[in-house]
């Protein structure tokens, strides 16, 4: 199974500025193609995926959204651990016209099927630790934010 | 009885509904019930549908099916997964 060492440090980033997910996938999307995650289906495929299938998911005590596409777009598996500047509307992932307030992203990058789901079910476990979630949001700096993330229980329920 | 059939679907029927169908099956298990839970893509559900006892939803979409729906979101989030589990294996039961 995929470790830890797929939570990348030169992925994190906290205090990312942008005003809708489009603009995260832009920034972000640039990056993981320049350090070579990624190749050019990423940024149009994770787009319209976005608009049909929305992924923020309501964890308390704030959502996280998990924006993922097609394995042939990724070229190295990662998890990107994002947080945002201001929170923005985020589609619900159960209800796709309503939208929730996001600041945390996780952006997941998957090149075989069957390894994501234990890594989903390790995120989902994680996002349901509330210490670690507020953890997160306290973090002050993109290596403290990566060190928190990297906290993470590598195991599930 | 036949084993009960179970349906999940997402947008791919690749990630969350696979993780939520995993976790459905293994909580019916600790119930008491073996059950055949399955991942689709939304847009192949309703060619399904026909053949389930029970449809666990994540997203909710445009139709409503006439089989027992429930609430898959509490998988992923935790929050009620237990009541859930309890409401499906329930349907099953005696």
């Amino acid at each position: 199974m995929l470790g830890k060492e797929i939570i990348a440090r030169e992925l994190a980033a906290v205090d990312l500025d942008a005003s809708n997910c489009n603009e995260v996938f832009d920034l972000m999307g640039a990056r993981f193609k320049r350090l070579g995650y990624v190749n050019e289906k990423y940024l149009p495929t994770i787009k319209a995926r976005e608009a049909e299938y929305p992924t923020a998911l309501l964890v308390e005590p704030h959502p996280i959204a998990i924006p993922h596409t097609e394995a042939d777009a990724i070229i190295k598996p990662f998890i990107a651990p994002v947080r945002l500047k201001e929170p923005i509307a985020w589609g619900d992932m159960s209800d796709p016209s309503k939208s929730l307030e996001v600041r945390l992203v996780f952006m997941l990058g998957f090149k075989e099927a069957k390894s994501h789901i234990e890594l989903l079910q390790i995120l989902i476990h994680n996002f349901q630790q509330q210490r670690w979630v507020s953890r997160l949001y306290e973090a002050k700096t993109a290596d403290d934010f990566y060190q928190v993330a990297m906290d993470m229980d590598w195991r599930h329920d | 009885m036949a084993r009960p059939k179970i349906l999940c679907a997402c947008g791919s029927g690749v990630a969350t509904s696979q993780l939520v169908a995993s976790k459905v099956k293994r909580m019916l298990k600790d119930r008491g019930i073996d059950a055949d839970v399955d991942a689709v893509d939304l847009k192949s559900l309703r060619h399904y549908v026909a053949e389930a006892d029970a449809y666990v939803s994540i997203v909710k979409g445009e139709e409503d099916f006439d089989i027992p729906t429930y609430n898959g979101i509490a998988f992923l989030t935790g929050v009620g997964a237990d009541a859930e589990a309890d409401k499906i294996a329930a349907q099953f039961k005696g």
